[in-house]
Protein backbone atom coordinates (compact mmCIF):
# COMPACT_ATOMS: atom_id res chain seq x y z
CA UNK A 1 0.00 0.00 0.00
CA UNK A 2 1.42 3.58 -0.92
CA UNK A 3 0.57 6.60 0.46
CA UNK A 4 -1.29 9.19 -2.01
CA UNK A 5 1.94 11.68 -2.69
CA UNK A 6 0.58 14.96 -4.26
CA UNK A 7 3.12 17.92 -4.74
CA UNK A 8 2.71 21.31 -6.80
CA UNK A 9 6.16 23.84 -7.28
CA UNK A 10 5.79 26.93 -9.56
CA UNK A 11 7.33 27.15 -12.66
CA UNK A 12 9.79 30.15 -13.14
CA UNK A 13 10.74 31.56 -16.58
CA UNK A 14 13.59 29.43 -16.79
CA UNK A 15 17.88 29.25 -16.95
CA UNK A 16 19.13 31.66 -18.56
CA UNK A 17 19.30 30.21 -22.18
CA UNK A 18 22.52 29.81 -24.03
CA UNK A 19 21.46 31.92 -26.93
CA UNK A 20 20.77 34.98 -24.66
CA UNK A 21 24.21 34.31 -22.75
CA UNK A 22 26.14 33.96 -25.41
CA UNK A 23 24.03 37.00 -27.28
CA UNK A 24 25.38 38.92 -23.66
CA UNK A 25 28.90 37.59 -24.41
CA UNK A 26 28.73 39.10 -27.81
CA UNK A 27 27.68 42.46 -26.60
CA UNK A 28 30.42 43.06 -24.05
CA UNK A 29 33.16 42.39 -26.16
CA UNK A 30 31.89 44.40 -28.88
CA UNK A 31 31.53 47.47 -25.64
CA UNK A 32 35.08 46.36 -24.77
CA UNK A 33 36.71 46.75 -28.66
CA UNK A 34 34.74 50.31 -28.93
CA UNK A 35 36.47 50.66 -25.54
CA UNK A 36 39.51 49.86 -27.06
CA UNK A 37 39.16 51.09 -30.16
CA UNK A 38 37.62 54.67 -29.85
CA UNK A 39 40.50 56.19 -27.14
CA UNK A 40 42.92 54.87 -29.48
CA UNK A 41 41.44 56.68 -32.83
CA UNK A 42 41.02 59.91 -30.59
CA UNK A 43 44.60 59.90 -29.45
CA UNK A 44 45.64 59.42 -32.96
CA UNK A 45 43.49 62.13 -34.78
CA UNK A 46 45.64 65.28 -35.57
CA UNK A 47 45.57 68.34 -33.27
CA UNK A 48 45.08 71.85 -34.95
CA UNK A 49 47.79 74.38 -34.49
CA UNK A 50 46.67 77.54 -35.77
CA UNK A 51 45.03 78.73 -32.62
CA UNK A 52 45.69 77.69 -28.72
CA UNK A 53 42.01 78.24 -27.87
CA UNK A 54 41.14 75.88 -30.96
CA UNK A 55 43.46 73.36 -29.77
CA UNK A 56 42.51 73.40 -26.06
CA UNK A 57 39.30 73.06 -27.24
CA UNK A 58 40.00 70.38 -29.03
CA UNK A 59 41.93 68.55 -26.29
CA UNK A 60 38.98 68.94 -24.31
CA UNK A 61 36.21 67.55 -26.83
CA UNK A 62 38.77 64.24 -27.28
CA UNK A 63 38.59 64.13 -23.40
CA UNK A 64 34.96 64.10 -23.53
CA UNK A 65 34.89 61.75 -25.83
CA UNK A 66 37.11 59.16 -24.21
CA UNK A 67 35.19 59.62 -21.05
CA UNK A 68 32.02 59.02 -22.49
CA UNK A 69 33.34 55.58 -24.38
CA UNK A 70 35.10 54.15 -21.40
CA UNK A 71 32.25 55.03 -18.65
CA UNK A 72 29.84 53.78 -21.51
CA UNK A 73 31.56 50.75 -21.67
CA UNK A 74 31.52 50.42 -17.95
CA UNK A 75 28.32 51.23 -17.11
CA UNK A 76 27.66 48.59 -20.19
CA UNK A 77 29.37 46.25 -18.44
CA UNK A 78 27.65 46.51 -14.88
CA UNK A 79 24.44 46.52 -16.49
CA UNK A 80 24.66 42.87 -18.30
CA UNK A 81 26.30 41.50 -14.93
CA UNK A 82 23.12 43.20 -13.34
CA UNK A 83 20.72 41.71 -15.38
CA UNK A 84 22.41 38.72 -15.71
CA UNK A 85 21.80 38.36 -12.17
CA UNK A 86 18.58 39.50 -11.30
CA UNK A 87 18.03 36.46 -14.38
CA UNK A 88 19.68 33.96 -12.36
CA UNK A 89 17.99 34.98 -9.00
CA UNK A 90 14.89 34.50 -10.29
CA UNK A 91 15.53 30.76 -11.08
CA UNK A 92 18.16 30.13 -8.18
CA UNK A 93 15.15 30.57 -5.66
CA UNK A 94 12.67 27.96 -7.56
CA UNK A 95 11.67 24.49 -5.86
CA UNK A 96 11.31 21.48 -7.24
CA UNK A 97 9.62 18.20 -6.23
CA UNK A 98 11.14 16.02 -4.36
CA UNK A 99 10.76 11.74 -4.67
CA UNK A 100 7.87 10.91 -2.56
CA UNK A 101 7.52 11.66 0.33
CA UNK A 102 9.25 14.60 0.97
CA UNK A 103 9.74 18.62 1.18
CA UNK A 104 10.16 21.00 -2.10
CA UNK A 105 14.01 21.33 -3.05
CA UNK A 106 16.11 23.77 -4.68
CA UNK A 107 16.15 22.98 -8.37
CA UNK A 108 19.47 24.90 -8.34
CA UNK A 109 20.86 23.83 -4.69
CA UNK A 110 24.52 25.62 -5.50
CA UNK A 111 22.71 28.94 -6.71
CA UNK A 112 20.19 28.73 -4.12
CA UNK A 113 22.32 29.45 -1.32
CA UNK A 114 23.14 32.52 -3.31
CA UNK A 115 19.65 33.67 -3.22
CA UNK A 116 19.60 35.57 -0.04
CA UNK A 117 21.90 38.15 -1.56
CA UNK A 118 22.03 37.67 -5.05
CA UNK A 119 18.91 40.46 -6.11
CA UNK A 120 20.56 42.67 -3.98
CA UNK A 121 23.69 42.22 -5.58
CA UNK A 122 22.14 42.55 -8.86
CA UNK A 123 20.59 45.90 -7.88
CA UNK A 124 23.25 47.85 -6.64
CA UNK A 125 25.64 46.61 -9.78
CA UNK A 126 22.71 48.18 -11.89
CA UNK A 127 22.91 51.69 -9.80
CA UNK A 128 26.64 51.11 -10.09
CA UNK A 129 25.99 51.43 -13.64
CA UNK A 130 23.55 54.69 -13.43
CA UNK A 131 26.30 56.12 -11.15
CA UNK A 132 29.46 55.63 -13.51
CA UNK A 133 26.90 57.17 -16.31
CA UNK A 134 26.32 60.09 -14.48
CA UNK A 135 29.96 60.72 -13.29
CA UNK A 136 30.91 60.53 -17.00
CA UNK A 137 28.38 63.55 -17.50
CA UNK A 138 29.43 65.34 -14.71
CA UNK A 139 33.15 65.23 -15.53
CA UNK A 140 32.05 66.66 -19.24
CA UNK A 141 30.79 69.97 -18.36
CA UNK A 142 33.33 72.28 -19.40
CA UNK A 143 32.92 74.54 -16.31
CA UNK A 144 34.42 71.82 -14.53
CA UNK A 145 37.30 71.04 -17.04
CA UNK A 146 40.97 71.98 -16.08
CA UNK A 147 43.60 71.55 -18.97
CA UNK A 148 46.32 69.58 -18.44
CA UNK A 149 48.83 70.67 -15.18
CA UNK A 150 46.31 73.51 -13.88
CA UNK A 151 45.87 72.78 -10.41
CA UNK A 152 42.54 74.45 -8.85
CA UNK B 1 18.88 39.90 -23.15
CA UNK B 2 17.98 42.77 -24.76
CA UNK B 3 14.58 41.70 -26.51
CA UNK B 4 15.47 41.47 -30.32
CA UNK B 5 15.85 38.42 -32.24
CA UNK B 6 17.47 35.81 -29.97
CA UNK B 7 17.79 37.86 -27.52
CA UNK B 8 13.90 38.34 -26.95
CA UNK B 9 13.35 34.73 -25.36
CA UNK B 10 12.93 36.02 -22.26
CA UNK B 11 9.66 37.43 -20.97
CA UNK B 12 10.73 38.82 -17.35
CA UNK B 13 9.44 41.92 -16.59
CA UNK B 14 11.88 42.66 -14.25
CA UNK B 15 14.84 42.55 -16.67
CA UNK B 16 12.62 45.55 -18.83
CA UNK B 17 14.46 48.16 -17.51
CA UNK B 18 18.13 46.46 -16.91
CA UNK B 19 17.91 45.86 -21.18
CA UNK B 20 16.38 49.38 -21.92
CA UNK B 21 20.05 50.44 -19.94
CA UNK B 22 21.98 48.16 -22.07
CA UNK B 23 20.44 49.06 -25.11
CA UNK B 24 20.93 52.53 -24.45
CA UNK B 25 24.62 52.47 -23.57
CA UNK B 26 24.96 49.99 -26.52
CA UNK B 27 23.78 52.74 -28.97
CA UNK B 28 26.18 55.39 -26.78
CA UNK B 29 28.80 53.02 -27.62
CA UNK B 30 27.99 53.06 -31.32
CA UNK B 31 27.46 56.67 -31.90
CA UNK B 32 30.96 57.60 -30.17
CA UNK B 33 32.08 55.19 -32.93
CA UNK B 34 30.97 56.67 -36.01
CA UNK B 35 30.61 60.32 -34.67
CA UNK B 36 31.82 62.34 -37.24
CA UNK B 37 35.12 63.77 -37.59
CA UNK B 38 36.03 67.02 -38.13
CA UNK B 39 38.02 67.66 -41.39
CA UNK B 40 41.51 68.06 -41.52
CA UNK B 41 43.02 70.97 -39.87
CA UNK B 42 44.99 73.22 -42.25
CA UNK B 43 47.84 72.88 -40.40
CA UNK B 44 48.91 69.81 -38.02
CA UNK B 45 51.68 70.23 -35.20
CA UNK B 46 54.43 68.53 -34.36
CA UNK B 47 54.25 66.81 -31.36
CA UNK B 48 57.34 65.87 -28.37
CA UNK B 49 55.65 62.59 -28.24
CA UNK B 50 53.42 60.56 -29.24
CA UNK B 51 49.87 60.61 -28.65
CA UNK B 52 48.31 57.34 -26.60
CA UNK B 53 45.00 56.74 -25.41
CA UNK B 54 46.12 56.74 -21.56
CA UNK B 55 46.54 60.99 -22.06
CA UNK B 56 42.86 61.43 -22.54
CA UNK B 57 41.57 59.36 -19.75
CA UNK B 58 43.27 57.89 -16.44
CA UNK B 59 44.81 54.24 -16.43
CA UNK B 60 42.38 53.45 -14.05
CA UNK B 61 39.57 54.16 -16.03
CA UNK B 62 41.01 52.54 -19.16
CA UNK B 63 40.95 49.46 -16.67
CA UNK B 64 37.32 49.53 -15.74
CA UNK B 65 35.64 47.95 -18.41
CA UNK B 66 37.68 45.02 -19.01
CA UNK B 67 37.22 44.58 -15.15
CA UNK B 68 33.14 44.08 -15.26
CA UNK B 69 33.48 43.04 -19.12
CA UNK B 70 35.35 40.40 -19.25
CA UNK B 71 33.21 38.34 -16.53
CA UNK B 72 30.30 38.31 -19.23
CA UNK B 73 32.52 36.94 -21.70
CA UNK B 74 32.48 34.02 -19.28
CA UNK B 75 28.95 34.07 -18.97
CA UNK B 76 27.92 31.62 -21.27
CA UNK B 77 29.18 28.89 -19.08
CA UNK B 78 26.29 29.81 -16.80
CA UNK B 79 24.17 27.87 -19.25
CA UNK B 80 26.48 24.62 -18.41
CA UNK B 81 24.64 24.58 -14.68
CA UNK B 82 21.59 22.29 -14.81
CA UNK B 83 18.56 21.79 -12.24
CA UNK B 84 19.45 18.89 -9.85
CA UNK B 85 18.07 15.58 -10.84
CA UNK B 86 19.21 16.60 -14.44
CA UNK B 87 21.57 14.94 -16.34
CA UNK B 88 23.79 16.98 -18.28
CA UNK B 89 22.24 17.75 -21.98
CA UNK B 90 18.94 16.63 -20.80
Amino acid sequence: MTANYNCWAASGPGWPALPVLAAAAVIALAGLAVAELAPAALARRARPADDPAAARLDDMLRQISARTVVGGATALGLTLLGTLGLAVTNEASRLVCSPPPGPLLPAYPWAAHLTPWLQLASIAVLVAALVTLAACRRSQDPRRWRAPGETS
Amino acid sequence: MLGIGPLAGDSQLSLVLPRALAGYLLGLLASELVAPHPGRPPRRSAALRARRSGDLVPAVARMAPWIVLVPVLASPLVALIRPAGLPPGS
